[in-house]
């Protein structure tokens, strides 16, 4: 068994003021308030205070997501999540993340994310096939030559499988200055596993509108592609909707990132990629019920497909399905949505269909433990008489096999 | 006053201070153990020897390491308190050591063998780091010790021994803030008017003796829990559970100054109720009846003493109180 989509970096990588809450932030999802709680002495005192206790039962469940989260090295973490699969035989896609430029003063400290890369490297030379390591690419980290050395020369190790990307930390999938990651991923026919929900953890420094951009530089300029996601990013500006404020705040400002929308000039571009959309939009998408968030349901088909085109709209589960039924190239993974047990009629669905052998088993680790421990969800999906047998077998066999 | 009596005033004092500041020094090393300030600032502390900027965080990968993170800790996310020199050298240069495997650094066949090999790992790992302070110390380090792996580490021992030896002077400067804050607690709480004790002390040869003579069995009782005051409160029981020893041990300690007559706490007869009494006349003692300004500051003057006494913490006062003992007993032989 592989699951492939795990994290397994602690406290030391998220940045110091994470926790610099914003109110938007706050809106914006569980997982951002508890990993800046997490980021903070203070939250993280209390909250383990609060869950060591076992004062509140509902405070318990974030304590074990914290718990883990303040484990001192990544190997604890790998091993935490490891007890869940025993006589399992399971390997782990491990999906390192930068997260040193999530926020105005990610670097503060200097830089994290090589001290990150060291210990995955380490545990690798060591655990060998039980671990794939995704290499985490940021482009205000390193962009153009200077990425395609760095890229080359942690390749030569032979520790990385393939590339994680997180653009709702403030970049676009389709950024120019990731040319040497795609084309490395290309020519070596690479997984890169991104992320594809609304909301989740996101940027959270001050500038976001500036990372955004209007005309923003693609490795594919192609304006068939092109076209509607500027006309998308003019739209988000332009917004006047009474919650004008709300949408300047990052939480939706970072959803311009992450539509699905935005890996269509990369899949045209670079056929012989693997890419995973993660999370298949989402629990709320793939159940329908997105996520408003303060705006109108109008609003939000408004911004995402605009004026006039809102009978078109589609929610991202659904979009999702016609990219992978459009491009070869393109992949999804089930995790954290099969956190929610209530998707798993929607989810078998598409085992039925000619993309099933697309879709991938995984399931969010660490970040799931806020809603379930990692072994109920595990047991719900291997129990679940939504899948067949087969089914099962190909979402955690043999796609993520021919996946990595 | 006759010498005697000035000398059992003091030891009276003495025994009061020593048993009172058990409560300040217990509920400083409560809040240490629920926030494991040791284990925190000794990995403060390596974060200024070994995160290197332009390279790595050493001191993350060091914890990482089996030698440190096996070592005894509350729980996985917790910091270990203590870490021996003889732990830090070989963990370190095998940390550095392995950095070189890890990523793959080559390395001519003759030198595999032994500390040799270790040794050669650290030089080319510390080779190709970014130029840093850290880079050219572990050079250094390395030409020094000519070959000779326990010179690396003797070098190791001592520079992290030099570092801590700074840390312990630094923690102890920081405790001082927080024993302060808990002497100022208890103070108020108990409303312990050093000023006021001394003139009681003075004048009640009853309560003088029932302290004083307490002082060889306090001493004795509650020696060995000040002895061993960094392991008052288990790492693995709940706040409650600690918190319900600390209630226990603070009971204990009041039985004792309860049953010496100890005017301590608040009462309508006692400064500063007393003051606004309307029935004053009625209360024997002429003690500081009256709101005056002189009364006042006393009193004020009397609680400042009373919180910087105790603020010295629980094995200064018994250090104190067992060289009072050895006097006193030395001058009934002769
Ligand atoms: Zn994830």
């Amino acid at each position: 068994m592989i699951n492939a989509h795990i994290h397994i970096f602690n406290y030391h990588f998220i940045p110091e003021d994470f926790l610099k809450v914003r109110l938007d932030g706050i809106l914006g999802s569980k997982a951002d308030f508890f990993l800046r709680l997490l980021s903070s002495k203070a939250g993280r005192k209390l909250l383990k205070i609060l869950g060591a206790q076992r004062l509140f039962p509902k405070v318990t469940r974030y304590a074990e997501f914290l718990n883990v989260g303040l484990f001192e090295t990544q190997d604890q973490l790998l091993q935490h999540i490891d007890k869940s699969y025993q006589g399992l035989n399971t390997s782990y896609v491990l999906l390192t993340l930068n997260m040193d430029y999530m926020s105005d003063q990610g670097l503060k400290g200097g830089p994290k994310i090589e001290t990150q890369l060291a210990e995955i490297m380490d545990i690798k030379r060591r655990l060998g096939n039980k671990v794939y390591p995704f290499l985490s690419i940021d482009p205000r980290h390193l962009g153009g030559a200077e990425l395609d050395a760095w890229i080359k020369q942690k390749w030569a190790t032979g520790y990385f499988s393939g590339f994680k990307i997180y653009p709702a930390l403030g970049f676009y999938p389709f950024d120019e200055r990731l040319k040497p990651m795609w084309e490395f991923a290309n020519a070596n026919k690479l997984p890169v596993t991104t992320h594809c929900t609304r909301f989740g953890v996101n940027y959270i420094g001050s500038g976001v509108w500036n990372l955004i951009g209007t005309r923003p530089l693609s490795v594919n300029p192609d304006p068939v592609y092109m076209q509607p996601i500027y006309e998308r990013i003019q739209r988000y500006r332009n917004y006047q909707g009474p919650a004008r404020k709300d949408i300047q705040g990052n939480a939706w400002a970072c959803n311009l990132f992450s539509h699905p929308s935005n890996y269509e000039p990369i899949l045209v571009k670079y056929p012989d990629i693997k890419l995973c959309l993660a999370h298949f939009g989402g629990a709320e998408e793939v159940l329908a019920e997105t996520l408003f968030k303060g705006k109108t349901e109008d609003e939000v088909k408004m911004l995402d497909n605009g004026v006039g085109n809102a009978a078109a709209y589609i929610s991202w589960f659904e979009l999702i399905k016609i990219m992978m039924a459009k491009y070869p190239n393109c992949w999804t993974d089930i995790s954290y949505t099969l956190e929610n047990t209530k998707t798993f009629p929607r989810l078998s669905a598409v085992m039925k269909s000619p993309i099933a052998d697309r879709v991938l088993f995984g399931t969010d680790f660490f970040m799931e433990l806020q809603d379930k421990d990692e072994s109920t969800v595990l047991r719900n999906f291997l129990n679940a008489p939504d899948f067949s047998a087969t089914e099962k077998l190909q979402l955690y066999e043999v796609n993520t096999h021919r996946f990595v | 006053m006759s010498l005697t009596i000035f000398f059992e005033v003091i030891l009276s004092l003495v025994v009061i201070y020593a048993l009172l500041s058990i409560l300040v020094s217990l509920l400083n090393e409560f809040l240490i153990s629920i926030t494991n300030t040791r284990g925190k600032v000794l990995f403060a502390e390596l974060q200024t020897m070994l995160k290197d900027h332009y390279n790595l965080d050493y001191a993350y990968l060091l914890y990482s390491h089996p030698l440190v993170s096996e070592l005894p800790r509350k729980n996985k996310s917790h910091h270990p308190v203590w870490i021996e020199a003889s732990t830090f050298a070989p963990a370190f240069i095998q940390t550095i050591g392995n950095l070189a495997v890890t990523y793959q650094l080559p390395m001519a066949t003759d030198e595999k063998n032994g500390t040799a090999e270790l040794m050669t790992r650290f030089r080319l790992y510390a080779e190709q780091m970014q130029g840093s302070r850290l880079k050219d110390m572990l050079l250094n380090f390395h030409s020094v010790a000519n070959g000779d792996y326990a010179k690396l580490e003797a070098q190791l021992k001592d520079w992290f021994n030099n570092q801590m030896a700074s840390l312990t002077f630094e923690y102890k400067r920081k405790q001082r803030n927080k024993l302060l804050f808990f002497g100022f607690v208890i103070t108020l709480f108990l409303n312990v008017d050093s000023i006021y004790l001394a003139q009681r002390l003075a004048k009640d040869p009853i309560m003088r003796t029932g302290v004083s003579s307490k002082s060889t069995a306090v001493l004795e009782h509650f020696k060995p829990m000040v002895d061993s005051l960094q392991a008052q409160y288990p790492k693995d029981k709940t706040i409650q559970q600690n918190a319900a020893k600390f209630n226990q041990d603070y009971n204990l300690i009041m039985k004792q100054l309860d049953s010496a007559n100890v005017p301590l706490g608040y009462s309508k007869t006692s400064v500063p109720y007393v003051w606004f009494s309307k029935d004053k006349q009625k209360i024997s003692s002429d003690f500081r009846k009256e709101l005056s300004f002189m009364n006042v500051f006393l009193y004020l003057a009397g609680l400042a003493i009373s919180m910087f006494s105790l603020s010295r913490g629980a094995p200064f006062w018994f250090e104190l109180l067992s060289k009072f003992v050895r006097i006193k007993s030395g001058g009934g032989k002769s």
